[in-house]
């Protein structure tokens, strides 16, 4: 019987820095009006402490509150589709980000880090991250959203291999008081949300935050399944959508504590993994919490000790209704209990020297995989793991003449499974101009197997382990050339990523089982481009385009869902004196290989919003219209699905009414 | 031929090192060391300042004497300022800048910044200005709520000011409605609402 496989569902201080352009002369920097100086800007994921932009030894995009609110995105898979090199596949039921022309099937984006705060996201069960409604954080939450392309396991460990996304929450004087917000949209979308938060200038604060999301979804016709049998291909009241998210955080001296509590139920239209098609008991659930509490005390030497320790719970179920004959629910459960640790130190022994190094350990106290099924019952799996793994990195960062910083990193990870794993990063960063920055970047990253890849296992699930599976590798270089004036902005870049030893899931002839092993490869090459213009009203362009070739496996095959062009073009002006602000944006994601080899056409897109400052006092409102020109459009299905291509929302509407209070 | 390999390897590492310490004890601070980058937002904040506040005609004795600008207890401050003043004017005026020890006098400057420490306890040195027309700046602990006019705070790694105007005020001292509108607002003894 064919079963499902298991689906899891500043440097505060010693140099100038900014988004753009911050000199380095003080004197320079004094002649900075006071709204500039307000806004020195900072990433802290790059090298894991603070610095400037332009400094960081990575291509980053930041997305900031005001910009999730001017385009009215609504999920970090739509902030994602409007930043260079992002594209989308979503299956009607979870969200997928590709990213430099890698998007493989039945892959749960587990090759890009997400980070809040520093506390990764994805998930130790199945090692993926939920972009979609079952993200885990709410975007009303979210300060600002750093996007670090290239490998980052030299400073994160496991996952970094295409980019690390890191998620910095607002603090609570920040929100300083209460809003709420009650949203609707097209095919039955509901949408509440509530945020409150407080603090003092000294430091202390606390924010809480919920959210709630119901969606009916849509009445969907597949013609793989036209026929009587399949309710002649529509699928009714089965993409139903509902969730909620919780998060709170308060810090106060040198303590800072964060939780969140995110869970999903999703019903299946597609009829995936041989499911009796439009039965709308077939559903995932998928939930996320977490909770993180940090230590900071200033060190000597302008330097910084953080220690921080965490955990983190996922657990899914899914239920998946088959007739064998007979009828029956097959259900299917992961849960993961992690507990880790990480202790970071940083100093700046010289004013033109900064070190950073850690250790960082991981505890899955439990793993659990259980797969039966309910009517008769008949138990395939009931597993329970432990595992471990932990990691050492050293990070280097000195400016031996004043325009270059050479940078280097390291970080060596011990997994319980397969041994170690070492990968550096090395960046040349020069200062061409007090504009323009060149940027030579070089490492090598890595993926550990997953619980799913390295425990699912027994007869009665038709799969069996292997012992030798390894961890997926890879080597990226980047050259970057950024140049950011008053008014404008440019930056260009060269990729070449190569991964090798990836996962796939293959059968073994001999007996018939499946299993998994360090078989694939990919090879991708590319270039990117982006403008950037801002006019004196404050109305902004952005236009990038991305071009890139991918290709994969041992025949060197062009790439599963792996769009050669990519074009965000992204307009926002404001109307009305200020009060209100338009926002226009274009998405083209070329056409993409189906797993049938055949193409996912090429797309354009278009979504318009329009948002309100305050018009009374207190009270704002925003309106949206995604897919403006109702474009028929599809994305490519995996393995688990008969289609080849699945068919995405056509024009949906959406509004929303938000107090401050 | 491996072991050949493996020693040009381990060659190749050594040297890569030794070029690396080299670079990195190469590193050298430039003379005098540089203020952190913290400090230097700051003090360009402090120049700032001085553009959008108006002093009684009577504090200065021409119409091209200097301001002056005593910082309190905060060396990184005053470092940051000293480079970041040199060769600017405000209105006409050039600036300078001092250091105030324990004893020294205060209600002769402009602008008074009040380092870290004697900002959380702003009764001493508010005293010590006896009510004059200058422009009173702290770096944190809550310096305007209690007297002072001007503090510093960080939010989200970002460097804000708040304003407490009822103490520039019965001080003399204008603040231009454009600083007051960046500013959040404090009175003696608590905050409010910007």
């Amino acid at each position: 019987m064919p079963r499902p496989p298991l689906r899891l569902g500043a440097r505060a201080g010693s140099r100038p820095h900014d988004a753009d352009s911050i000199p380095d002369d003080p004197r320079d920097l004094a002649g900075l009006s006071i709204e500039r100086l307000m806004q020195i800007d900072v990433v802290v994921g790059a090298s894991k402490f603070e610095q400037r932009t332009s400094q960081a030894p990575a291509s980053v995009t930041i997305i900031t509150a005001e910009e999730i609110r001017r385009y009215g995105h609504r999920t970090l898979a739509e902030v994602l589709q409007s930043v260079r090199g992002f594209y989308i596949r979503d299956d009607r039921n979870y969200t997928y980000v590709g990213l430099r022309g890698v998007g493989r099937p039945g892959d749960y984006t587990t090759r890009i880090l997400v980070t809040v705060d520093g506390h990764r996201l994805n998930s130790d069960w199945f090692d993926g991250v939920y972009f979609g409604s079952g993200a885990a954080i709410d975007l009303d939450v979210i300060e600002r959203i750093e996007v670090i392309r290239g490998p980052g396991s030299c400073l994160y460990g496991t996952n970094a291999l295409l980019a690390v996304i890191n998620i910095v929450t607002r603090s609570g004087s920040d929100v300083d008081g209460a809003r709420m917000a009650v949203g609707a949209g097209s095919h039955g979308t509901w949408e509440g949300r509530v945020i409150g938060g407080g603090g003092t200038g000294g430091g202390a604060g606390w924010l809480a935050a919920a959210s709630i999301l119901d969606s009916r979804g849509q009445r969907l016709f597949f013609e793989e399944f036209d026929d009587p049998a399949g309710n002649h291909g529509v699928a009714e009241d089965a993409d139903g959508d509902e969730s909620y998210r919780l998060f709170a955080s308060a810090s106060a001296g040198r303590f800072r504590f964060q939780a969140g509590h995110a869970s999903r139920t999703k019903v299946i239209p597609t009829g995936s993994f041989g499911t009796i098609f439009n039965d709308p008991r077939t559903h995932t659930v998928d939930s996320h919490s977490f909770a993180d509490i940090q230590y900071t005390r200033p060190l000597r030497m302008r330097g910084e000790l953080a220690a921080r320790l965490y955990h983190d719970r996922t657990y899914y179920h899914g239920t998946y209704s088959y007739d064998y004959p007979p009828p029956t629910l097959f259900k299917d459960y992961g849960r993961g209990y992690m507990l880790g640790t990480e202790i970071r130190a940083l100093i700046r022994p010289t004013e033109r020297q900064t070190l950073t190094a850690g250790v960082e350990h991981r505890r899955h106290i439990r793993l659990d995989a259980i797969h039966l099924d309910d009517a008769p019952r008949f138990v395939y799996l009931d597993q329970f793991e432990r595992d471990w793994d932990w990691g050492v990195y050293l990070e280097d960062e000195i400016r031996p003449w004043r325009k270059v910083s050479l940078s280097v990193g390291l970080r060596h990870d011990r997994y319980r499974s397969f041994g170690g794993t070492t990968n550096p990063r090395a960046a040349i960063i020069v200062a061409a101009s007090e504009a323009t920055t060149v940027k030579i970047l070089h490492g090598r990253a890595f993926r550990a197997p997953n619980a799913y890849e390295l425990f699912y296992m027994g007869g009665a699930t038709g799969h069996k382990v292997n012992q030798d599976l390894g961890p997926e590798g890879t080597t990226s270089s980047e050259v970057v050339l950024e140049r950011s004036g008053r008014r404008t902005r440019y930056s260009a870049s060269v990729f070449r990523f190569h991964a090798e030893e990836i996962i796939n899931l293959l059968t073994d002839p001999s007996d018939g089982l499946l299993y998994f092993d360090n078989v694939d490869s990919i090879e991708s090459r590319g270039a990117e481009a982006e403008i950037a213009l801002l006019a004196p009203s404050g109305a902004e362009a952005r236009l990038a385009h991305v071009w890139q070739r991918s290709r994969e496996g041992p025949g060197s095959r062009p790439a599963f869902n792996s769009p050669r062009n990519l074009a965000k073009l992204s307009f926002w002006a404001p109307l009305a004196g200020g009060k209100l602000g338009a926002a226009l944006q274009i998405h083209h994601t070329g056409a993409r290989r189906t797993l049938a080899g055949r193409q996912a056409p090429s797309t354009w897109l278009a979504h318009l919003t329009l948002a309100s400052r305050e018009i009374a006092p207190g009270l704002s409102l925003s309106a949206g219209v995604r897919n403006l020109l109702d474009r028929r459009y599809g994305e490519p299905g995996s393995e688990e699905h008969v289609q080849d291509v699945i068919e995405q929302n056509g024009r949906t509407v959406r509004a929303e009414v938000a107090w401050r209070f | 031929v491996a072991l050949l390999r493996r020693r040009a390897a381990r060659a190749l590492l050594a040297g890569a090192l030794a070029a690396w310490t080299a670079a990195a004890a190469a590193a050298e601070p430039p003379p005098g060391g540089q203020p952190s980058l913290e400090y230097q937002v700051k003090a360009a904040f402090v120049f700032n300042f001085a553009k959008f506040v108006d002093w009684p005609a009577d504090s200065f004795d021409a119409a091209t004497a200097p301001i002056r600008i005593l910082v309190v207890d905060c060396e990184e401050v005053a470092e940051a300022l000293e480079a970041a003043v040199e060769g600017q004017q405000v209105k006409g005026r050039p600036l300078v800048v001092g250091r105030a020890g324990a004893g020294d006098r205060l209600d002769d400057a402009h602008i008074v910044v009040v380092g870290r420490s004697s900002a959380r306890k702003p009764e001493e040195i508010l005293a010590r200005l006896g009510g004059a027309a200058v422009l009173t700046v702290g770096d944190g602990g809550g310096f305007a709520a209690r007297g002072g006019m001007v503090n510093f705070y960080t939010e989200s790694n970002k460097v804000r000011f708040e304003v407490n105007p009822a103490a520039a005020e019965e001080a003399g001292l204008r603040i231009s409605a454009k600083l007051l509108g960046l500013a959040r607002i404090v009175r003696d003894g608590g905050r409010e609402e910007p």
